[in-house]
């Protein structure tokens, strides 16, 4: 397991490496437009999301090129699978790392021209649970958030590992169609159909309103408590439980 | 001595039954032919044991070991298959630096050499490599990662006659060398012959020849002369071919040689290829 994982290691270090360089960048220049013009406000929100949508591309890429590569060469599919677990971990740590350091980055220069700096960055933990942030310390704050960054990271790392997986899987034929679908239906269909039922009158909405009712109770994200626990366990509950579909379908995956 | 123990294997796809029962033994420091038609079941039987694809029944194991999801039991095994399973943006010498990190005794010098003597561009992507190249280029990772089995199937695809004829002279030399199990899954028969210890013929799916090349050219021989004699000599036995060469003729006979030939023939060795033409035809 220790050879592929290497590779693995190698792989992902060096994509999360210029990703990390592009964000420190861009943070960078942010922060120098904000000082050069003091009469601009500036405030980055998404930088949460960009290590989410790293995280779940670099997910989808290591299924499908470096299965393969470990089948070539001999690695089992449960060595690769367990390679790939450690590695999505590090990756997400890693990402919750880099969201931190950007924080640190934006409160350094605030606190260093705090008269000029018109700057703000924000993570998951501040667009998710403002509540949380009133009533606790600022360490609280950082740990949590970087708890929080970590398990979004993976829930959408394992969720790119299992769209990935079911991709391999499926008989070619169906790939096209499968690649097509998946867009459309979580960013089309999806949203249409629940904002459809949610909106509407009538008796589909009378039907609908109780399991509508039901998720706002269990408040599973925790931000109706302004809970990030809630949230954190939430998340690592789905991802173990995508991680188990992913192994399941794995170890039926064949390769030729 | 280490063997791989195939027992029982069956395969389907959908409605196609690939293998039927397959059971093969492999030991060590021989060099196997795996003989079949297109369809046959050749690189769904190499598949198998390289873990790639399941066995719908039956087992694969080395020694005793299942090599199913064996990593362990795995590393002695390697297949340079058809298909290309590196990362799309890998470069040759980029797979070759990794296939030393996957098999510890890979010999990098010696792969480096044979880059050099079949001119193999090893700054080139692998998936911008010719047919003939990606094959050259399987065959080396096969050639230099000195595993106790090695499965080549289809080894000489897309090669040229230079290629094909250094290709055969690198591998004997190797065995020589370094004695490795080596199974040739190929339709260049006539080439392999000579190469070949012991030969495998598959049949839609099943096991029709399983011994030593020596045996199995024993069940025939060829007889050549002037034709009129030959053609007399065949009568009443079972001719599986014959070549004609002006007033020459060369016939493929199965069973045993008459003690008394006709003046002016001449017996040799059974033609590889034209007996496994005959055990595979569709009747």
């Amino acid at each position: 397991m220790k050879k592929i994982m290497k590779y693995q290691l190698r792989d992902m270090l060096i994509g999360y490496a210029v990703y990390a360089a592009v964000m420190i960048l861009l943070t960078a220049v942010t922060i120098s437009v904000s000082v050069i013009n003091s009469n601009i406000n500036l405030s980055v929100n998404g930088n949460g999301f960009s290590s989410v949508i790293f995280c779940f591309a670099g997910a989808i890429a290591m299924y499908k090129e470096q299965c393969q590569l470990a089948i070539q060469n001999s690695i089992s599919r449960k060595d690769f699978f367990r390679s790939s677990f450690y590695v999505i971990t590090i990756l997400c740590l890693l990402c919750a790392f880099i969201d931190l350091v950007l924080r640190g980055i934006s409160l350094g220069a605030a606190l260093f021209s705090a008269e000029t700096v018109n700057f703000d960055l924000s993570s998951f933990i501040f667009l998710f649970y403002p509540d949380f942030l009133e009533r606790s310390s600022a360490a609280t704050v950082t740990i949590a958030g970087f708890f929080i960054s970590f398990l979004t990271c993976m829930l959408f790392a394992v969720l790119g590992f299992l769209i990935a997986g079911i991709y391999c899987r499926i008989p070619k034929k169906f790939r096209t169609f499968y690649c097509i679908a998946l867009p459309v239906l979580f960013c089309g269909l999806t949203p249409a159909v629940s904002a459809f039922v949610l909106f509407s009158p009538g008796p589909l909405h009378n039907v609908m309103e109780p399991l509508v009712n039901l998720i706002l109770f269990l408040d599973l994200m925790g931000t109706a408590s302004g809970s990030p626990f809630r949230g954190m366990l939430t998340f690592t509950v789905l991802s173990l439980f995508m991680g188990w579909i992913c192994y399941r379908i794995l170890k039926k995956t064949e390769i030729a | 001595m280490s063997t791989i123990e195939v027992t029982d294997v069956s395969k389907s796809f959908k409605d196609t039954q690939a293998l039927s029962h397959v059971n093969l033994q492999f030991k060590e420091n021989t060099i196997y032919g795996l003989l079949g038609r297109n369809g046959a079941g050749k690189t769904t039987l190499l598949n198998i044991i390289n873990n790639r694809l399941f066995a719908t029944s039956g087992t694969v194991t080395l020694d005793g070991d299942r090599l199913t999801e064996n990593t362990r039991a795995l590393s002695c095994c390697f297949l340079a298959g058809g298909s290309n399973l590196y990362p799309e943006g890998m470069k040759v010498k980029q797979a070759l630096k990794w296939s030393q990190e996957f098999y510890p005794d890979f010999d990098m010098d010696y792969a480096k050499e044979l880059c050099k003597m079949f001119d193999l561009p090893v700054k080139k992507k692998i998936k911008d490599l010719s047919t003939g190249y990606q094959s050259v280029f399987r065959n080396i990772v096969a050639l230099s990662v000195n595993v106790r089995f090695v499965f080549l199937d289809e080894p000489v695809l897309g090669l040229d006659a230079n290629h094909r004829d250094l290709f055969y002279r690198v591998l004997i030399e190797k065995y020589a060398e370094h004695p490795f199990t080596a199974v040739i899954s190929t339709h260049l028969i006539e080439e392999a012959a000579n190469i070949i210890e012991w030969v495998i013929v598959l049949k839609k799916g099943e096991i029709i020849r399983n011994e030593p090349i020596e045996s199995l050219l024993d069940s025939g021989y060829c007889i050549s002369g002037p034709g009129t004699f030959i053609d007399s000599y065949l009568e009443g036995k079972e001719v599986i071919g014959t070549d004609t060469l002006g007033g020459l003729k060369t016939a493929y006979v199965m069973g045993v040689p008459d003690p008394q030939l006709p003046a002016g023939t001449e017996v040799s060795r059974m033609n590889l290829q034209k007996l496994f033409i005959r055990l595979t035809e569709a009747a």
